[in-house]
């Protein structure tokens, strides 16, 4: 039928009409986060360029986002998260709360691979994109299981502080906030005395706070925590609203496996890490102005208290008590239609390239032997 | 008395060699001439001469004392399985040999691996090797003609053949035209194997001597006068074995909501056992010890066991449930991969393809056992000079 019809036409209609009939299938063309809506859910949205080396970028290892996608990223040229309905349920309820109450605590929990870092990366894009100061963490268990340097605390006894970890949190605060932080311009509330010669005044900016941690990694972890406690401050004032994103709390209040040790070999408990007191004063509802979302991840605890997914097995008695009261939000695997779009997708960016890769069949058996697990569909599509 | 011995063994052998020579009837020397000998050997020369042979003498020296040892055997065997039985407390007269193998194995429980090194109680025919009569007359000449090619019945079997080949080349004339009924015994039969053969001759043959009878008996068969020797090659054609399609297949539960449900107990493989129940129609739900196909960690194993369902184009058209246990993960996806399999032939898939695949067949191997003094089955020390 086709035949007499010249090649280089033909590749060319075959060609829009592809990137039509998909772009409408699996892809939406909104890019703003806060732009999205239940229309979208299901499909794959993109992150600009700039933000995402923004949010995510500065760093190749999993930072914001697991390390696996950030590769499969590089390789599509694009980064592309789909809407899924944990995101605009919390994206909703933010929009309809009123920001002068106590902030409310999200906590996002569910089997391993199912897209809980996913969803809390959707919404710190949404919380740049909508003006929310963000205080983002990406794994707590870093700051256990890869302490670079730590030195005993000067001023808390039996504690220890970060420096490198400190300073390279500080950095990539900074450049997540840049723009935002010199717009609104913050001042300290109080003197910080940081050693017998250098100290914040009061009424400087909060970047002071930020650029002597990095100058200085010694005092970067008690840097970590006066920020955190401007922060608050600065949002119970409405002088800023704020988003905190962490991931994997529990490795707050329980074992994360590998510990930190002194020079004298004695192991330091969690509760003896510095900046982790300064997170958990984010994670207390005593303070208003702003949102806490975070997730809780077995992967994030020693390997011997992964039985459950559930945050009250994870969180633990003094995790538990710390968040109460909290909203759990279940973030579960593909549905039937979200893998077969997740299967577009790679379709369309050549990532499943056998002949049979669109047919029933073969969708089929991925649906099966994944389990419509996000991870997993991941893993078995890529070359091995 | 050795001349009653001498007769006896004499009929024994004469009695037994005509039987097996029942195969063959074309040749010339058959019964008369060996009768002839007989009739010679034992009542004019013999007798006559009043000597016989030293290969003779010493061939009755053997049989008599074997015949004497399998007496005692017997009696002794008698003796043991009349004692049996009264421990038993069962009537020793009908007391048969199932009834023996019972007692011995409640009496003497074993866990040896191999049967044949667990303790049993059997007749001593079963037990000792049989003797071979004589080939030879009393003056020590050999009755068969082809004594000296070392397989007399398999020479004669030979000669036998081509003479009928022979007989089938002087017919002129159209052959007749070749019914049905008449070679359809060809169909599905093949010739009896090497060791039938050697049972059917009482002779040791070579695997070239083999294939050369093979070869003769097909010259026959591809003759255009077959139809004249179809009941000669039909002794030597055997049904070809009929592989069995699926050994056990269960029954199949009619649900009152209309679905129908399969459950394979006990499949098993190494030390691994499982249930697997099999429901159709479903939605392509798979079920593991509770879990879902996650239970399987890695991919290999979850291909394993949705595989039988792709073979048979079932994948996503019926719910899976399995229970098992033991062994490892390998070993657990084989065992529901193989109750899926026996399931979905019982609820009407074709079962070819899937035993062409495998998916049916028993995985009869196990784990080999360590050896002493080293750390697994295979495994040695290092090689140290000193």
């Amino acid at each position: 039928m086709l035949r007499g019809v010249p090649t280089a036409f033909l590749r060319k209609v075959l060609k829009s009409e592809r990137c039509y009939s998909t772009a409408s299938v699996f892809r939406t063309l909104e890019t703003n986060p806060v732009q999205l809506n239940e229309s979208h859910e299901g499909r794959f949205y993109t992150v600009q360029t700039d933000e995402y080396k923004t949010l995510f970028g500065v760093s190749d290892k999993g930072l914001g986002l697991p390390s696996d996608f950030k590769i499969q990223c590089t390789t599509f040229r694009e980064s592309c998260i789909m809407v899924r309905r944990p995101f605009l349920d919390i994206k909703r309820c933010i929009e309809s709360y009123d920001l002068s109450l106590p902030v409310l605590r999200y906590v996002l929990y569910g089997a391993a691979g199912v897209g809980k870092t996913m969803t809390l990366a959707n919404l710190v894009h949404y919380g740049h994109a909508g003006g929310f100061l963000l205080v983002h963490i990406p794994w707590v268990p870093v700051w256990t299981r890869f302490a670079k340097e730590t030195v005993p605390s000067a001023e808390r006894p039996g504690f220890v502080d970060h420096t490198s970890n400190s300073v390279f949190w500080l950095t990539f605060f900074r450049h997540e906030n840049a723009k935002l932080l010199a717009e609104a311009n913050l001042k300290t509330s109080k003197t910080y005395e940081w050693s017998k010669r250098e100290s914040t005044p009061e009424g400087s900016s909060i970047t002071d706070i930020i650029e002597h941690g990095i100058a200085r990694p010694t005092h970067a972890a008690e840097c970590i925590c006066a920020l955190i406690s401007e922060i608050k401050l600065a949002s119970s004032e409405k002088r800023i609203k704020t988003m905190v994103a962490i991931d994997g709390i529990n490795g707050l209040f329980v074992d994360s496996g590998k510990r930190i040790k002194r020079d004298d070999k004695t192991i330091v408990p969690y509760q003896n890490i510095t900046v982790f007191t300064g997170f958990k004063q984010l994670l207390a509802s005593d303070w208003t102005g702003g949102v806490v979302i975070t997730t809780v991840d077995k992967l994030a605890v020693a390997s011997d208290l992964r039985e459950l997914d559930t945050p009250r097995y994870l969180l633990g008695k003094d995790g538990w008590e710390h968040m109460d009261p909290f909203i759990p939000i279940n973030v579960e695997k593909y549905s039937h239609q979200e893998l077969q779009t997740t299967i577009d997708y790679y379709l369309d960016r050549k990532w499943l390239q056998h002949p049979l890769a669109g047919t029933k069949e073969a969708r089929q058996e991925l649906e099966t032997v994944s389990v419509r697990n996000p991870y997993t569909l991941m893993q078995l599509c890529k070359s091995r | 008395m050795s001349l009653i011995w001498n007769k006896l063994l004499l009929e024994c052998s004469l009695t037994r060699r005509i039987n097996c020579r029942s195969i063959s009837t074309g040749l010339s020397f058959s019964r008369n001439q060996i009768e002839g000998n007989k009739s010679e050997g034992t009542s004019t020369e013999g007798e006559q001469r009043g000597s016989i042979s030293k290969a003779m003498q010493s061939y009755i020296e053997r049989a008599k004392a074997h015949s004497e040892f399998m007496n005692e055997q017997h009696e002794e065997f008698n003796l043991g399985r009349r004692h049996l039985a009264n421990m038993m407390g069962k009537d020793p007269e009908t007391f048969s040999q199932d009834d023996v193998n019972e007692a011995i194995r409640y009496l003497f429980p074993s866990g040896l691996f191999q049967t044949k090194a667990r303790p049993m109680m059997r007749p001593p025919e079963e037990l000792y090797p049989k003797q071979k009569a004589a080939e030879f007359d009393a003056s020590g000449r050999p009755y068969h003609a082809f004594f000296y090619t070392g397989r007399p019945f398999f020479f004669q079997m030979l000669h036998e053949m081509v003479n009928k080949i022979m007989k089938l080349n002087l017919i002129t004339g159209v052959a007749a035209e070749l019914k049905e009924e008449s070679t359809s015994f060809i169909n599905g039969t093949v010739w009896i194997g090497k060791e039938v053969l050697e049972n059917r001759l009482f002779e040791k043959i070579t695997d070239v001597q083999y294939s050369e009878w093979m070869n003769t008996l097909e010259r026959i068969i591809t003759h255009r006068h077959v139809e004249r020797e179809i009941e000669y090659l039909k002794q030597f054609r055997v049904p070809l074995a009929r592989t069995s399609l699926v050994e056990q297949v269960p029954p199949v539960l009619l649900q009152p909501d209309g679905s129908k449900v399969v459950t394979v107990e006990r499949v098993a493989k190494k030390r691994c056992r499982g249930d697997i129940t099999v429901r159709m129609p479903g939605t392509g739900e798979i079920i593991v010890n509770g879990e879902t196909l996650e239970y399987f960690k890695m991919v290999q194993s979850r291909e394993m066991v949705i595989s039988p369902l792709q073979k048979a184009g079932l994948l996503g058209a019926v719910d899976v449930d399995a229970r098992v246990e033991g062994s490892g993960e390998t070993s657990q996806a084989g065992v529901v991969r193989r109750g899926i399999a026996l399931g979905i032939v019982a609820l009407g898939a074709e079962s070819e393809p899937l035993r062409l695949a495998g998916y049916l067949t028993f995985d009869r191997r196990n784990k080999e056992r360590n050896k002493p003094g080293h750390d697994s089955a295979r495994k040695k020390w290092t090689w140290k000079k000193r």
